[in-house]
C-alpha cells in the first residue's frame, strides 16, 4: 500500500470518527424517546417474526477459518455452527443478556455428583444425524476425544479439556482409551473432571460436544462437510466464495425448542470486502443480508448514517460481554499508587472517542458486569464518565518513584490502538511519564503479552471466557494465579500476583458450590485485586448492524458480538 | 536467438530458487508466529509447541525449505504428523489456515485475477495509447492540455478513492450497475460474457484511470520526441500522409517504451491487483495473498509470491525477446 492510499484512508477514517464523536455523546441506536431511555438498550429489528421460509444472504469478508467443531475457537463458527451442529448445553442468545444455558441434545443441563467431579448427562430420544444414522453417547464421546489430538487440530477449543481428567490423553488417533469421560449406554455421557466446576454447563456447550461419528471423521477435511445434527446441512461449499445451507429433513425441532429455523436457506458470500458490506447494507442492495464481520462490517466513516432514519430502523444493535482494558505490567510499575495515580490521570472519554465514540463502546468501571451470575458490587475511584482526575493523581505520586519512560505495546493492524496510545502519551505526560509506542504484530500480540517482551502498558480484551455469564470465567483467567498457585497465570497479562488474593483464589479453583456462591467469591476478591489498580477498565463493546429490509428477528448476540443465526427470519 | 533464450531461462530459474529463499528467510525472520496465531489469546506455550509440530514449524530451517521446494519436483506426504496426506505434483504445500492444496487454492484465484487483468490491460492501453497520441498531435492546444491535466488527476488518484467513489456512484448512488461478485469468475460461465463484462467493468475502470494516465503521459512524450526526428522530417518531405507518417513510422518507433511498461504490468497484475481486488471483492490472486500474509499462511504466501515473481520474469523475458525482433542490437549485447 503506498503513502498516498495510507493517508487517503486515514483521512476517511479520521473524519469519520470525527463525525462520530461529535455525535458520541447522545448515542442514538438505542435510544427510546423519554428522557429516562437507556441509550445502549438492546434493539431488535422485526421481533417477534416466526414464519417459516425465504433465504437469508450472510455477507462476510472471508471465508471461515474452519467448520470443524472440534478445530474452532472462533465466535463466527460458533455462530454459523448452531446451524448445523448441536452440543449437550446450548448457550442461547438473547440480545444485551449474557447468554443462557439451556438444554440442547441432553434432556437437561447435567446432573453433578455430591463432590462435583461426575458431571453425567442423558440424550433426548430421535436424535439423528443428516444422514438419518442415530446420535449415541459415543459420537459425543468421539467428538470430545478429537479436540485432544493437538497434533492434527491447532485451533481446538481447550476450554472443556483443560477440566477433564485425563492429561496424558493424546487423542484418538493414537490410540489409548480416553478416561475422562464414561458412556455406559448409548444414551448416558458420564464427564470425570480434575476438581469441581460449577460452569461446567458453559463447558458442554463449546463446540467440543458437537457429535461426530468416528466412521465419518475425515480429519483435516471435516471442515469441508462436517456431519449436520442440527436444522441444516452444508448443501454446497465452495472454499473461499460461497457456501449454501439447506434444511436437514432429519432434524426433528420437537427435540430442538432453542432454534426457530426461519429460512429455508443460508448462502453466504464469504469475499466480500468490508467496505462493499457496508455499502450494501446500508444501501439495502440486497433486502435479505446481513453480515457477520465484526462491527456489523461498518466503517467508522458509515457510523453518521446510522442516524438516517430509515437505515436506523434497520439496524440491529446491543452490548457485548467484551470489554477492553489497559494491562499495567506490574512487575515494571510495582507501585500501586503510581499505577492508581495513572489510571486516574487517563482520560479514558479520549480514549472512548477513539473507539469510534459512545455510539461504538460504554465507559466501563469494571471487566465484570452485574448481568453476570455471583456479581456483587464493585468500588472503584475512577470517574463514571472517564474524565481524568488529574489533582488526586498527582497528589498519589507525591515524593513516590515515577518510572519517567515507559512503553506501551499496540497491536500493528488497527488504528484504534495506536491512537490510544497517543491519548495515553498526552494523560501520562502530566505525571512526568515519557511514553513510548510500540507497534506489535497483531498474529502474535497475545502471544507477545504473555511472554518476555510485554511492555508495561499493553489493552487486552475479554468477551467472558468460557461463561460470558459466569464472573469466575472472566476473573481468573485475567487476574488469577498460575495452575499450582504460586505466580500469575499465563494469560494474566498484568502479571498480579498478590500471594494472599491469589492463595483464596487458588483455593476457590477446587471448592464445590452452586456458580452463584462460589462467584460473589470470586467477584469479591477482585474487587480486592482491583483496588491494587492491576488494570484499568476502558470500553465495553456496544455493536450496531444494519440489515436488509426484508430481515426479521436479527438480535446482537452477546457472545457472537453479530446477528444471532438461529432465530434470524426473512419476510418473503 | 536460441542462446539468447537459453541464457535468459537459466536466469529465471536462478532468480526464481533466489526469491523463494528470500521468502521463506523473511517469513521465518519475521515477527509473524503462525503456531500463536492459531490458538489465540488463550494460548500456553504448550500449545503453541503442538500447534508448531502440526504445523511442520518445528523443524530446522532449511529442513522445512528443502521439503516444501521438493514439491516442485514430485509428489510428497505433506500436513499435520496425525493427518498426512499426498500432494501431488507440483505442490506447493497445504494451507495452514484451510488446509487446502495451494494449488487448489491459487487454481481457483487466477481466473478471477486473469477477468481483471484481461479488460482492464485492454482499457488502459486503448486508452493511455489513444489519448497520448492525439495529445501529441494536438500540442500545445486546448485538448493536449484537457488530456494532459486529466492524466495528472488520474495518475494522482489511488485505486482505493478511485474504487470505493465508483462503487458510490455507479452502484449505491446511479444504481446503474451491480455489486461486484464473486459467482463470476470468467465470461464462458452461466453469466455469459454480458454478465462477466458488467461485473468487472468497475474494476476495470478503477485500474484504467491510473494506469492509462502513465500510458497518455509516456506515448505523448515518447511521441512528441519521435515527431522531431529527422526521419520523421524526412518523411514529410517525401509527401507521405499524414496517417502513414504518424502511425507507420511514428509510433512504430514512438511506443517501444511503451511495449517495455505493458509487458510488465501486465506481468505485475497477474500476480494479482492487491487493491483493486480487495475493494471490488474480487477473490482473485492479490486478495489471495493479502488473507494469507494477514494470517501467516506460510505455504499461500510462498507459493504466491514465486507464481507473481515468475509472471514479471517472464514479462521481462518476453518484452526483451520483443526488444530483440524490433530492435536487433539488443540480440547482440
Amino acid at each position: 500500500m503506498n503513502r498516498s492510499t495510507i493517508a487517503a484512508i486515514a483521512l476517511t477514517a479520521t473524519a469519520g470518527l470525527a463525525l462520530t464523536a461529535c455525535g458520541g455523546a447522545k448515542p442514538t441506536p438505542g435510544d427510546k424517546q423519554g428522557a429516562n431511555a437507556d441509550a445502549y438498550a438492546p434493539v431488535t429489528v422485526g421481533k417477534g417474526f416466526t414464519t417459516k421460509g425465504g433465504n437469508i444472504n450472510v455477507l462476510m469478508s472471508s471465508d471461515f477459518q474452519t467448520l470443524d467443531p472440534g478445530n474452532s475457537n472462533y465466535v463466527q463458527t460458533a455462530n454459523v455452527g448452531q446451524l448445523y451442529y448441536r452440543t449437550l448445553v446450548m448457550a442461547k442468545e438473547t440480545a444485551g443478556q449474557p447468554p443462557k444455558m439451556v438444554p440442547d441434545l441432553a434432556t437437561d443441563l447435567g446432573k453433578a455428583s455430591k463432590d462435583g467431579l461426575t458431571w453425567t448427562y442423558t440424550l433426548k430420544k430421535g436424535l439423528k444425524f443428516e444422514d438419518g444414522s442415530p446420535i449415541t453417547s459415543k459420537d459425543i464421546k468421539y467428538g470430545v476425544e478429537r479436540t485432544y489430538a493437538r497434533d492434527v487440530y491447532t485451533q481446538a477449543p481447550q476450554e472443556l479439556d483443560s477440566a477433564l481428567a485425563d492429561d496424558s490423553y493424546k487423542g484418538p488417533y493414537h490410540g489409548g482409551d480416553f478416561k475422562g469421560i464414561d458412556t455406559p449406554d448409548d444414551q448416558t455421557v458420564v464427564f470425570h473432571l480434575k476438581q469441581p466446576y460449577a460452569e461446567f454447563p458453559a463447558l458442554v456447550s463449546r463446540s467440543n460436544t458437537a457429535p461426530v461419528p468416528k466412521a465419518k471423521d475425515t480429519k483435516l477435511d471435516y471442515t469441508n462437510h462436517p456431519l449436520s445434527s442440527g436444522p441444516y446441512k452444508i448443501k454446497s461449499y465452495d472454499r473461499g466464495r460461497s457456501m449454501k445451507l439447506v434444511r436437514n429433513s432429519n432434524w426433528d425441532p420437537a427435540t430442538d425448542p432453542n432454534r426457530s429455523a426461519l429460512p429455508d436457506t443460508f448462502t453466504f458470500s464469504l469475499s466480500t470486502a468490508q467496505a462493499t458490506i457496508s455499502q450494501q447494507l446500508l444501501a439495502n442492495s440486497d433486502p435479505t443480508a446481513i453480515t457477520l464481520d465484526s462491527n456489523g462490517g461498518l466503517q467508522a466513516s458509515d457510523a453518521a448514517k446510522l442516524n438516517d432514519p430509515k437505515v436506523k430502523k434497520r439496524t440491529a444493535a446491543g452490548l457485548l460481554g467484551c470489554t477492553d482494558v489497559l494491562n499495567l505490567n506490574t512487575e515494571t510499575i510495582k507501585d500501586k499508587d503510581v499505577r492508581k495515580a495513572m489510571a486516574l490521570a487517563i482520560d479514558r472519554a479520549a480514549v472512548q472517542v477513539q473507539y469510534g465514540g459512545a455510539r461504538f463502546g460504554k465507559i466501563a468501571q469494571s471487566y465484570i458486569n452485574p448481568a453476570q451470575v455471583g456479581y456483587v458490587p464493585q468500588h472503584t475511584d475512577l470517574d463514571p464518565a472517564g474524565k481524568p482526575k488529574l489533582d488526586e493523581a498527582k497528589k498519589l505520586i507525591k515524593g513516590k518513584n515515577v518510572p519517567k519512560k515507559l512503553v506501551y505495546g499496540y497491536a500493528d493492524t488497527n488504528a484504534r490502538y495506536k491512537n490510544v496510545g497517543t491519548v495515553l502519551q498526552q494523560n501520562l505526560k502530566q505525571l512526568g511519564i515519557d511514553l513510548q509506542l510500540r507497534p506489535i504484530p497483531a498474529a502474535n500480540y497475545y502471544t507477545v503479552l504473555a511472554g518476555d517482551q510485554m511492555p508495561d502498558i499493553a489493552r487486552s480484551g475479554w468477551c467472558g471466557g468460557a461463561d460470558s455469564g459466569s464472573v469466575r470465567t472472566t476473573i481468573d483467567p485475567n487476574v488469577g494465579p498460575s495452575l499450582d498457585g504460586k505466580t500469575y497465570g499465563f494469560s494474566n497479562i498484568p502479571r498480579y500476583h498478590d500471594a494472599k488474593i491469589a492463595k483464596a483464589m487458588y483455593e476457590l479453583r477446587g471448592t464445590n458450590g452452586t456458580s452463584e456462591e462460589l462467584g460473589k467469591k470470586w467477584a469479591t476478591l477482585y474487587d480486592q485485586a482491583m483496588q491494587d489498580y492491576p488494570l484499568v477498565p476502558l470500553v465495553r463493546s456496544y455493536t450496531s448492524s444494519v440489515v436488509g429490509s426484508k430481515v426479521r428477528n436479527a438480535q446482537m448476540g452477546y457472545f457472537f458480538g453479530a446477528i444471532d443465526l438461529s432465530t434470524v427470519g426473512a419476510e418473503h | 536467438m536460441t542462446s539468447f533464450l537459453m541464457r535468459r531461462f537459466v536466469a529465471m530459474i536462478v532468480l526464481l530458487f533466489v526469491i523463494s529463499f528470500v521468502t521463506f528467510t523473511l517469513f521465518q525472520l519475521g515477527p509473524a508466529d503462525p503456531a500463536a496465531a492459531a490458538c489465540g489469546q488463550e494460548c500456553t506455550p504448550q500449545r503453541i509447541a503442538e500447534a508448531r509440530v502440526a504445523l511442520g514449524m518445528d523443524k530446522p530451517f532449511l529442513t522445512q525449505y528443502f521439503t516444501y521446494m521438493s514439491g516442485l519436483f514430485s509428489s510428497h506426504m505433506v500436513g499435520a504428523p496425525g493427518s498426512q496426506a499426498l500432494c501431488s505434483w507440483p505442490c506447493l504445500g497445504k494451507s495452514f489456515q484451510t488446509n487446502e492444496d495451494v494449488t487448489t487454492i491459487i487454481a481457483r484465484a487466477l481466473p478471477y485475477t486473469l477477468s481483471v487483468a484481461c479488460g482492464a490491460v485492454v482499457l488502459w492501453t486503448v486508452a493511455g495509447v489513444g489519448l497520448g497520441l492525439l495529445a501529441a498531435l494536438r500540442k500545445g492546444r486546448f485538448t493536449d492540455k484537457l488530456i494532459v491535466g486529466g492524466a495528472s488527476v488520474g495518475v494522482s488518484l489511488p485505486i482505493p478513492v478511485t474504487g470505493l467513489l465508483l462503487l458510490l456512484l455507479f452502484v449505491s448512488t446511479l444504481d446503474l450497475l451491480p455489486f461486484t461478485t464473486n459467482e463470476i469468475a470468467s465470461p464462458f460461465g452461466a453469466a455469459g460474457p454480458g454478465g462477466w463484462f458488467l461485473n468487472y467493468l468497475l474494476p476495470w475502470v478503477a485500474l484504467a484511470v491510473l494506469f492509462s494516465a502513465q500510458y497518455i503521459r509516456v506515448t505523448r512524450s515518447n511521441m512528441l520526441e519521435t515527431l522531431g526526428e529527422d526521419f520523421m522530417r524526412t518523411a514529410r518531405s517525401k509527401g507521405l500522409s499524414r496517417r502513414s507518417i504518424v502511425f507507420r513510422h511514428g509510433a512504430r518507433a514512438g511506443l517501444t517504451p511503451v511495449v517495455t511498461m505493458l509487458g510488465l504490468d501486465i506481468g505485475s497484475l497477474l500476480g494479482g491487483a492487491v487493491l483493486t481486488e480487495t475493494i471490488f471483492s474480487v477473490p482473485g490472486v492479490g486478495f489471495t495473498a493479502v488473507h494469507a500474509a494477514q494470517s501467516g499462511d506460510l505455504p499461500v504466501t510462498m507459493a504466491i509470491t514465486m507464481m507473481a515473481a515468475f509472471f514479471i520474469i517472464v514479462a521481462n523475458v518476453l518484452v526483451d525477446i520483443a526488444y530483440a525482433v524490433i530492435d536487433p542490437r539488443v540480440r547482440v549485447a
